[in-house]
């Protein structure tokens, strides 16, 4: 037996490869042991606050200075000023402070534009809603992790590659839809940043527009980035409150606690996280009623049917209700308790997929 | 300590170094523990070794390594019973179960036979064919880990070989070999 055949039996006897165990759905157990370990006392480093205010500011530049790069600076000179207006001369949690560093930190530096929405869905993936506030105009920039080759080739399917374009410090592919008018021309770039893929795409007034949009894509510092954020979007320091207070008038099962509501993303749009939370707690309800249902226990199956009869006068499903379909979906099923059955299959396995119970820690089956 | 280190808050450096080395540390945890839920104690006082003594952690890749080095002696401390039951680690120590169910391929018979063998040797034998086939690790960063020189981890790296190809012959050798197609052709030169 050579060293390299014994080589290939060790090898092959890895109980757990690298890659097996980059794919473990832990995620959110190991956000939770670091925000943990961050609130431990760090006695040989911990005394030395971060930097606060103008002071931070300059930590700011500083940092950007040893960076070297010109267009970081250009973009810490024209999206922060030093009234810090935009800046929020707050620090940052660390948690937040880590997801935006996850992010590739790039941002649209152009007049009139503001980030609408935001989120992580993955240390590796997110978004960026980016809206023109005079004529309403969007385009969005998306991080994906992995080669870029599978991107092109499914834009090469359904696109068109027109032409490349210089974006940041690489060189874009550049791809239009052929759906478009005149004067409403859908464009994607795709190119590789920072070691990942990024996709910037919109409705534009034609491919002149979207390089000038293109070329304004700048990387920031994580305090730039961090105060683009826009209002409604949950910051994980704000997390808490802002489930304590969705929770507000919501009938939840008994055991219920807030801590069982998943997702402990920097980024998170109000009405996801909204969604999350009425999804959260329906399921539940749900899952006890399927309980008392098999073990014949009458009065458990009631008390599940009143409790989310009352949905429809949740104050936080009025206010999704205003932005997505979410809130009709659940009352929907929450009609449909009674009967135990959806246009005649069994209610719970439509409910398990159209509330999303299993991503939220609940198997109904 | 670089610029760019110097410039960062200890809390920005040390969620980057835990996004960075977390999956490869929970992973290595998990191939040293009999129970997958062990692995997070461990995991959890690695890191907060390392929150604490945040100014004696390298930069780079050697980073990785400290860590692996530290983690071996949380190791160590839970096969005495010495390791604490970390209430940092709780969501991980009850979700880890079910998330290693099914990871990893099936157990045929010949990883069976090497592992069976791997069991048999001596801890410092089998570590250090772990350290060099499952983490990938060079004789140079080996020793890092291990806290020997690498003239030393070299030499013993060619002994623990000898003393696993000894095991894996005395038992089933041939048919680890001779009846596996792959790895005739891996082999050939």
């Amino acid at each position: 037996m050579t060293n390299h055949q014994l080589d290939n039996l060790l090898t092959a006897a890895n109980p757990l490869t690298a890659r097996d165990s980059r794919r473990l759905p832990l995620d959110e157990a190991h956000d939770e042991l670091l925000a943990a370990l961050l609130d431990e006392p760090a006695p040989r480093h911990g005394a030395r606050p971060r930097p606060r205010g103008r002071d931070r500011r300059l930590f700011g530049r500083l940092a950007l200075a040893v960076a070297g790069t010109a267009v970081m600076l250009i973009a810490l000179l024209s999206l922060t000023d030093d009234s810090g207006k935009q800046s929020s001369g707050t620090a940052w949690a660390a948690e937040q402070v880590r997801f935006a560093e996850a992010s590739p930190l790039v941002l649209l530096d152009a007049p009139g534009w503001h980030v609408e929405y935001a989120d992580e869905e993955s240390k590796e993936e997110g978004e960026l809603h980016i809206r023109r506030s005079a004529d309403g105009s969007l385009v969005d920039l998306n991080w994906r992790g992995g080669p870029l080759q599978p991107w092109l080739d499914d834009r090469a399917a359904s696109s068109v590659r027109i032409t490349s374009a210089p974006v940041l410090d690489t060189t874009a592919h550049v791809y239009q839809y052929m759906a478009g008018t005149p004067g409403h021309r859908d464009i994607t770039a795709l190119f590789r940043y920072d070691g990942r893929v990024l996709e910037f795409r919109g409705v534009v007034t034609g491919l002149g527009e979207f390089k000038d949009l293109l070329a304004k894509l700048k990387r920031v510092d994580t305090d730039t980035w961090l105060s683009a954020m826009p209002a409604s979007v949950v910051k994980t320091a704000d997390r808490g409150s802002t489930v304590d207070q969705m929770l507000n008038g919501v009938v939840v099962p008994p055991g219920f606690e807030p801590k069982d509501i998943r997702g402990s993303r920097l980024t998170k749009d109000r009405y996801q996280l909204g969604t999350a939370v009425v999804g959260t707690v329906a399921c539940q309800w749900f899952e006890r009623w399927g309980d008392a249902r098999r073990a014949h226990e009458a009065a458990k199956e009631r008390a599940a049917i009143a409790a989310l009869a009352t949905a429809k006068n949740w104050p936080i499903m009025k206010e999704l209700a205003k932005h997505g379909g979410y809130p009709e979906v659940l009352i929907e099923y929450a009609a449909a308790m009674p009967s135990g059955t959806w246009y005649g299959r069994p209610l719970l396995g439509d409910v398990e997929s159209g509330l999303g119970c299993r991503a939220r820690g609940v198997d109904l089956r | 300590m670089s610029a760019q280190m110097a410039a960062e808050t200890g809390t920005a450096r040390f969620s980057r170094l835990f996004a960075d080395t977390e999956r490869e540390l929970l992973a290595y945890v998990l191939r040293r523990v009999d129970r997958a839920e062990d692995a997070a104690d461990v995991v959890a006082e690695t890191f907060l070794v390392a929150w604490r003594r945040l100014d004696s952690v390298p930069a780079g890749d050697e980073a990785r390594l400290w860590l692996y080095g530290v983690a071996r002696r949380q190791l160590a401390n839970q096969r005495r019973g010495q390791l604490r039951r970390s209430r940092l680690a709780d969501r991980l120590r009850a979700e880890l179960p079910l998330a290693v169910a099914g990871a990893g391929g099936p157990e045929d018979h010949r990883v069976a036979a090497v592992r069976a063998a791997l069991a048999r040797l001596e801890e410092e034998d089998r570590e250090i064919l772990r350290l060099s086939s499952w983490e990938g690790l060079k004789p140079s960063e080996i020793a890092a880990v291990m806290g020997v020189p690498g003239v030393t981890v070299r030499s013993r790296l060619h002994r623990a070989r000898k003393k696993l190809r000894s095991e894996l012959l005395r038992t089933d050798a041939d048919g680890l070999t001779t009846n596996s197609p792959t790895l005739a052709t891996k082999a050939a030169p």
